[in-house]
């Protein structure tokens, strides 16, 4: 098990990581969401050895790692532009971190076909790497990264110069890979689709911090904060004011919702379709129906994604009329 | 059918383009090229174990000072290279320049400015003599020995180690020593498994280059090691000169053609290699963190300035300064600010080395750089328009205007003295030189600027109602005036700085910078020594304004573009 404790960091003077604490268990994904510079890459270089926490400790196995080198640490790293050697094939590449340990050719060869098998790029041993696609490159960086069998594996935005399509098959064979291996893997990434395609728990990085750390389907039921809310896309961010102790008042209409804040506050609210049928006189906290006029729709996975007036986008199954008026039971949530 | 006979009248066109360029290489270049071959494929030649006897020890010497002068150019080159492409510091850009200086200046310039510090007249012998009698220091000889050669050498030659190796480690993707790290590598396979192999054609290119230049050099030979020091190229010159054996001559010429030919070829090669690492450029130069990595930025940063800075510093001081040791009991030095060695140009005095005042030297100089500018520029241009779009012609003809940059100065001299005899006594041929070894250059530095030119600039032009003229007054000249300024400078310099070529052919009546300069320092006393200094101060002031006028038409350009 892979731990990180408090682990401190500061980039050019100002502070990058304020205090970060998580562990990774044998055959867990997690992945580390968050924008560009919000310092994800940095964790993974410190955990391979690469980087050094100013304070804190990073331990295996409750083992402090603080004084291995990059060598020594056995964990497999796979760039976003692979970082393969441009001077060996295929086949050396793969096997590089075998003969960093002293394997026998034998079992080398035998190993690299393996891998060339797992990742479906047998009979390439001999190929440049530079004559590769994108794809094709990827996935010698990971057969590569497998080859020694790591105890831990990290993708840092491994899949974010490819194009989708591409990107979902990854996904998947990446997917499989770990579950069969049983190698706990940190998967960093800034793109929620991969996260929640891969990931059996999701961290959100933000400010320095870690603000949620929950499962796929915990985060997108309760994303808890406005940031993370937006960051995975998830239902309509709508601003309200608490206008009584159990009514909030928004742009589209009033609710009845307890956020624990003082009467006059202003306060960011997670607005989704409701859960329970629509027209039934019962209905939860924070439940009401609201008309919206119908700005634009748009066919999208099975059901009709319907921009409504005042930037509200909502599901249904029904396409209506631009124009047209419609009934909606929405729900909204209280968000930090 | 009608673009048929419209390619015929092009290919006439052209062709109209490429003579004078072609019949300027066949006279002054391939002919004296013939006569050389001409005198070598003689039995006489090759069955006389004395001229094998000198051949063979040439050419083992040639490659003996060019394998050291390699070596010590990697070993203060390769630091370099780490230094300018990792490390950010205090006065970077400026040291990087100082470092390319030496590149750009003329042989005797480079050999007058370590004479002016290290040699027998030199500051730092002078002085040490004075300031610490009792020291053995005072005896140190640094003028006539392999290690001045040696010296010379890595000074011209570190900038290509720093710019071909240097860019090749900046252009390093940092993910891959990370890669290999997380992958199992210490340093030391880090660096064998990974960055020196992927560094091996870089390095192989840059070894080949100063191996190259080290192998063919001439100047700093004669004028810092003495003739003693016989390599192929000073052994040509002696041959050619001062113990005529000219079949021996065209032999030691034919050798070293050979072999620099196979070194360009083998660099040319490696070359190609280089660029075929299309990575892009990844910045990773960064201050200096750890207290090894200060210790080493501040260990190179004062090497390096002191080591370029001192020779280029020292002359100009020498050239101004009266600095005599006092051959009396005790070690004494007069020393004194002094003007005299300037003003002393200007005599012509009574068994002076010339039979003119010595600043005819720069005159001469200036006039045939004038002329050299002007005939490689009315060679090169038309050549240049043709290159610029190629056909197959061009792409046949193309290497062999390229040809003289392969041949060595010394050989054109020879081959001069051999083809035209006494007629080499008028002093047109010093120019007529200098515009072969100019023309490679001049027309590498147009043909781009031309083949800038967008063809629709030019169409437009012409259906507004331009004529022909109109068209290159008002489209192409603006933009190549620049271009053609770069190239002109280029051959000023080319021509001002020209020692070899010209040592051979020149008369005692037409000297120029260079030649006086060296002989200056072939002759005894302290105010000859003065005035080479004087001299080589001048002749390093010129060819520094015009790298700086090139540099500058050069980043201009480039801004535009």
């Amino acid at each position: 098990m892979l731990e990180l404790r408090n682990v401190v960091k500061s980039y050019e003077g100002k502070p990058l990581l304020s205090d970060i604490s998580f562990a990774v268990s044998q055959g867990e994904t997690i992945c580390l969401l968050g924008a560009s510079g919000s310092g994800k890459s940095t964790i993974l270089r410190m955990i391979a050895g690469l980087d050094f926490p100013e304070r804190g400790t990073i331990l295996l196995n409750n083992l402090d790692l603080t004084g291995t080198p990059p060598h020594l640490r056995d964990f497999g790293l796979v760039f976003q532009d692979y970082g393969l050697f441009p001077h060996l094939n295929v086949f050396d590449n793969i096997a590089f971190g075998l003969k960093m340990r002293n394997i026998s050719e034998n079992e080398i060869k035998q190993r690299v076909s393996a891998l060339l098998e797992q990742v479906n790029l047998s009979g390439f041993d001999s190929r440049k790497v530079t004559d590769l696609s994108g794809g094709e490159q990827q996935r010698v960086a990971l057969a590569r990264a497998l080859a020694p069998s790591p105890r831990l594996l990290m993708f840092d935005e491994s899949l974010g110069a490819l194009d989708r399509s591409l990107k979902e098959d990854l996904l998947n064979e990446i997917r499989g890979i770990l579950h069969k291996t049983k190698i706990p893997a940190i998967y960093v990434t800034h793109d929620q689709e991969e996260a929640f395609a891969i990931a059996d728990r999701i961290l959100v990085l933000h400010e320095g911090t870690i603000i949620r750390d929950a499962a796929p389907h915990e985060i997108w039921r309760e994303p808890n904060s406005a940031f993370v809310a937006k960051l995975l896309g998830i239902g309509n961010v709508i601003e309200g004011e608490i206008i009584a102790e159990n009514k909030v008042k928004t742009a589209i209409g009033t609710f009845d919702l307890n956020c624990a804040k003082r009467i006059g506050e202003k306060i960011q609210l997670l607005l989704t379709e409701s859960p329970s049928p629509s027209g039934r006189g019962d209905r939860g906290e924070g439940e009401a129906q609201i008309q919206f006029t119908v700005e634009d729709i748009l066919f999208k996975q099975n059901q009709f994604q319907v921009k409504a007036r005042g930037g509200i986008t909502i599901h249904m199954k029904n396409a209506p009329r631009i124009g047209n008026v419609i009934t909606v039971q929405v729900q909204v949530k209280c968000l930090s | 059918m009608t673009a048929v006979k419209k390619d015929f009248n092009l290919s006439k066109h052209r062709l109209l383009l490429w003579a004078p360029a072609v019949f300027f290489l066949f006279t002054f270049f391939f002919f004296p090229l013939f006569k050389i071959l001409a005198l070598t494929f003689n039995l006489e030649t090759f069955t006389n174990l004395n001229n094998l006897r000198i051949t063979y020890h040439a050419l083992l010497f040639t490659f003996y000072q060019a394998t050291l002068s390699t070596l010590l150019t990697f070993a203060l080159g390769l630091p370099a290279a780490i230094l300018f492409s990792k490390f950010n510091f205090y006065g970077k850009p400026l040291l990087r320049a100082l470092t390319a200086v030496p590149f750009m200046l003329p042989t005797v310039v480079v050999a007058a400015a370590f004479n002016s510090l290290l040699g027998t007249r030199g500051i730092i012998p002078t002085l040490s003599s004075f300031l610490f009698p009792q020291l053995p220091i005072i005896n140190y000889q640094f003028q006539g020995t392999l290690t001045a050669i040696l010296v010379a050498h890595t000074f011209y030659n570190t900038s290509i180690v720093i710019r071909i190796v240097g860019n090749a480690i900046s252009r390093l993707d940092p993910k891959l020593e990370a890669s290999a790290r997380v992958l199992g590598a210490d340093t030391f396979h880090v660096w064998k498994d990974v960055i020196l192999l992927i560094l091996r054609p870089s390095l192989l290119a840059a070894a080949l280059l100063v191996f190259m230049f080290d192998f063919t050099s001439f100047g700093v030979i004669l004028l810092l090691g003495g003739s003693q020091f016989a390599t192929l190229e000073v052994e040509i010159y002696i041959r050619a000169l001062q113990l005529p054996d000219l079949n021996l001559a065209a032999l030691l010429s034919v050798i070293q053609l050979v072999f620099t030919l196979i070194f360009s070829i083998l660099y040319s090669r490696t070359i190609n290699q280089v660029s075929t690492q299309t990575t892009p450029r990844f910045s990773q130069a960064r201050a200096p963190k750890t207290i090894r990595e200060r210790v080493f930025v501040i260990t190179f940063y004062s090497l390096l300035s002191i080591f370029f800075l001192l020779p280029l510093i020292s002359l100009p001081i020498r050239s101004l300064t009266r600095l005599e040791a006092d051959r009396g009991q005790r070690a004494e030095v007069q020393y004194g600010f002094t003007t005299d060695y300037y003003e002393e140009l200007f005599i012509n005095r009574r068994g002076s080395l010339f039979y003119v005042p010595p600043v005819q030297a720069a005159a001469n100089s200036l006039g045939f750089a004038g002329i050299t500018v002007i005939l490689s520029l009315a060679l090169g241009y038309p050549a240049a328009y043709a290159l610029a779009k190629p056909t197959r012609l061009e792409k046949i003809l193309d290497p062999f205007l390229m040809l003289p940059l392969g041949a060595s100065a010394v050989m054109m001299g020879l081959g001069f003295i051999l083809s035209f005899g006494r007629l080499i006594a008028s002093p047109f041929f010093i120019p007529i030189a200098h515009t072969l070894i100019a023309l490679p250059f001049v027309i590498r530095t147009l043909q781009p600027a031309l083949a800038s030119i967008p063809e629709r600039l030019r169409q437009a032009a012409s259906t507004l109602g331009a004529s022909p003229l109109r068209v290159w007054q008002t489209v192409d000249f603006p933009i190549l005036s620049r271009a053609t300024l770069s190239a002109a400078t280029f051959a000023f310099t080319v021509s001002l700085g020209e020692f070899g070529a010209t040592l051979l052919i020149t008369r005692p009546e037409y000297p120029t910078i260079p030649i006086a300069i060296s002989r200056f320092l072939s002759q005894p006393g302290g105010l000859n020594y003065g005035q080479a200094m004087a001299m080589a101060t001048v002749l390093m002031l010129l060819t520094t304004l015009s790298i700086l006028l090139i540099e500058k038409l050069r980043f201009n350009n480039a801004g535009e573009l």
